[in-house]
Parts: C-alpha cells; sequence; structure tokens
C-alpha cells in the first residue's frame, strides 16, 4: 500500500474536528425526563378527557371570557382543542414522537400562559380558567403557576424525557 | 421498518383519541330534568322548554335573566322555561339563596324571590356571615309577602337543603360543568352570548321544525 493511501486511510477514521463530544446523561436526569413527560401527558389526558366528556358548549363559553378568538371560531376551537390534548398526553406518556410532542406541549403552555397573561393585563377576572374545562376551577394566578410548572416539565422531558420512550424503543428498535 | 412502526403507533394514537372523544359524547346524552312545577313558568305543552341550571350568587347567571325574559316576550306562548339549582360549593351562599327560594316556591312566589335574588346579588353575596345572610334573604322574602311562618319552617327543615344538594348531585352527574347552562329542546348552551347567539338560532329553527314561527 503506498504511502499516500494509507495516509489517507489514517485520515478517514479520524473523528471529525467539529463534531461535539457525545453528551452523557446522568441516569438520574434520564428518570426525571421520563417522570415530567409522564406527569405532563396524564394531565393533558385528564383536562382533554374531561373537556371531551362535557359539551363543547361548556368549553366554547370559557374561551369567550377571554376575548381573543373571534366568536365564529370559538366553537370550533372548543371542539379541537380536547381532542389535541387527548392525543399529545398519549403521545407523552406512552413515548411517541417524544421529542416533538415535548415541543408541541410547551408550545400549548406557552399559549396558554400568553392568554392568561392578557387578561390579566386587560383586567378580566375568570371564575374559571377552563385548564380542565368545567371540571377543576382554577383562578387566572393558580393557572399561570401551573403552566409556568408544566413548561419547565415540558422543557425537562424535550431535555432527557426519551430514555424510557416505549414506543419509541419499539419504533427504533432493529427488526 | 421504523417507518412503517412510527405509522402504526400515530395510527394507534389517533383511534384511542377518538374513541375517547366518541365515548364522551355517548355518556353525555341530551339531558332535560323535569323540576317542580313551581319553577317552570310558560305553558306546559311549548314548543320549545329551556332549562336554566343556575346558581344565584353566580355573577354569569345574573346575565341571562334579562335576555330570558326577553325571549320569553319575543315569542309569546312558545317558551316554557324551567329552573334548575346548580350552587357551587365555592359561592358561599348560593345554597341558602336556593333553599329560600324553593321555599317560596312551595307557596308559588319562586319566580319572585328568583329576580329579587339575582337583581340583588351583589348586595347579599357579600354578606361576612350566614346570619348576615339570612337576615338579607328574609328581608327579600317578607318584601314578597309570603307567609313568614311556613317559609322559616321549609328553610330550617334539613330535607330541603338536601333536596338542593342532591339536584346539584344530579346535574353535576349529567356532565353540567358549567353554570349558567341552558339546554334548548335537548342542546346545550352556556352563558348569555351563546344563549343570544347560537340559542336564538336553534330556537328559530326548533319553532320552525314544530311550525310554530
Amino acid at each position: 500500500m503506498s504511502k499516500k493511501k494509507k495516509e489517507k486511510q489514517k485520515e478517514a477514521h479520524k473523528p471529525e474536528p467539529s463534531a461535539a463530544p457525545a453528551e452523557t446523561v446522568d441516569s438520574r436526569w434520564e428518570i426525571a425526563g421520563t417522570a415530567a413527560r409522564v406527569i405532563v401527558g396524564l394531565i393533558f389526558l385528564v383536562s382533554g378527557i374531561q373537556k371531551s366528556f362535557a359539551a363543547p358548549e361548556e368549553f366554547a363559553a370559557i374561551i369567550e371570557q377571554y376575548q381573543i378568538l373571534p366568536p365564529n371560531r370559538i366553537l370550533l376551537f372548543a371542539t379541537v382543542i380536547p381532542w389535541i390534548e387527548v392525543a399529545l398526553g398519549l403521545a407523552m406518556v406512552l413515548g411517541y414522537c417524544t421529542r416533538t410532542a415535548s415541543q408541541i406541549s410547551s408550545g400549548f403552555f406557552m399559549m396558554f400562559l400568553f392568554a392568561l397573561g392578557s387578561t390579566l393585563l386587560r383586567g378580566i377576572t375568570l371564575e374559571n380558567c377552563g385548564c380542565f374545562g368545567g371540571g377543576i376551577h382554577l383562578t387566572q394566578g393558580q393557572a399561570m403557576g401551573l403552566d409556568s410548572l408544566l413548561l419547565c416539565l415540558s422543557y425537562c422531558a424535550y431535555r432527557f424525557g426519551s430514555a424510557y420512550a416505549p414506543l419509541d424503543a419499539w419504533i427504533q428498535r432493529e427488526a | 421498518m421504523a417507518q412503517q412502526r412510527s405509522l402504526i403507533a400515530g395510527f394507534g394514537i389517533l383511534l384511542v383519541t377518538a374513541s375517547i372523544g366518541f365515548a364522551g359524547r355517548q355518556l353525555t346524552p341530551p339531558f332535560q330534568p323535569e323540576v317542580p312545577s313551581y319553577r317552570s313558568k310558560g305553558p306546559a305543552d311549548a314548543p320549545i322548554t329551556i332549562t336554566e341550571f343556575s346558581d344565584f350568587q353566580c355573577p354569569a347567571c345574573q346575565t341571562v335573566v334579562g335576555p330570558l325574559q326577553q325571549i320569553q316576550k319575543l315569542y309569546p306562548g312558545k317558551i316554557r322555561i324551567a329552573f334548575s339549582h346548580m350552587p357551587w360549593d365555592f359561592h358561599r351562599w348560593a345554597a341558602n339563596a336556593a333553599v329560600a327560594a324553593d321555599c317560596a316556591g312551595k307557596q308559588d312566589k319562586f319566580w319572585e324571590l328568583h329576580d329579587i335574588l339575582f337583581a340583588k346579588q351583589r348586595a347579599w353575596a357579600l354578606a361576612t356571615d350566614v346570619e348576615t345572610n339570612k337576615a338579607d334573604i328574609k328581608k327579600f322574602a317578607e318584601s314578597i309577602e309570603l307567609n313568614m311562618d311556613d317559609w322559616n319552617a321549609c328553610i330550617n327543615d334539613p330535607a330541603s337543603a338536601k333536596a338542593v344538594a342532591d339536584e346539584l348531585k344530579r346535574n353535576r352527574d349529567a356532565w353540567v360543568k358549567s353554570t349558567p347552562t341552558l339546554v334548548i329542546n335537548g342542546k346545550r348552551f352556556i352563558g348569555s352570548q351563546q344563549l343570544r347567539t347560537l340559542g336564538l338560532n336553534h330556537i328559530e329553527n326548533e319553532l320552525a321544525k314544530a311550525g310554530a314561527l
């Protein structure tokens, strides 16, 4: 083998200088991330099921109080959101597309925080935030606290929640 | 292979979601319970029955009182309004008010006390103790010339409070979770905004169906 060829082979086996060193995650973080993912998922499931079982008009009436959406879109929104919450909750609990599901759940919590914050700024008092439909009544302050906590948990699920994701593991398993 | 499994898992999640959604619809059929006759106004054979699930201490419930009266005037003889109690636990005096109104109803003056309780809601809802609350409501009862002995006996009877509590439980079990909920010929509407928009449309459609428009 020529010297040139040998050098070429050596080069090929060298690690890429720009590649970041593999991240080693403490297993405790992985457990915490999994717990966060399951908690967020269960909360979405409870919330979505509560709303799905009640008439959509109930949730629509709560959304009306936020005065954000045009009135002719509210009932559609109130019908669709609970289904998305149930699907998202199932994906989080079962560990399906974990990182995407965590990103979507973070988006949801940011949207809720924006909506709640805007009612506070506009001086609108809500008797029920609607987080769990007509089921569990939370004030704006309580709901913002819960949503902030869940946003942190979603981030934790995004970073560390993929380790024990049963569906993702099944999808990626070698045949 | 991974793509196939991903599709199967995604489809499974959607299937479970749809099953939960449809099961929810099956478990919450139209609910329009009968109420005592003194809690209903309008002809018994009216083509439209509006059942109002309401709480005397709830500010949103106050906002449907006017629109409901207007609807009855708009369609004379065609609307029956029935009232069902939903006194929330977090409204401190709501259950007392419900019992008081029911006891007035037994003397056929439910709607008189109903109107006063809603009109003066901001005043009596602010009571800081039970005695003040009872005194406020008693004043309203006196103003509509009730037989006060019978009314006092009724409000102090534990069976009156139990009847209201049982009604609340029955309504909650039927997934009535918000006040004011207005069930118009089996279809639910929540709050005055929905009553004045979707609710009125539904009334028009139901009247047209019954040939009563």
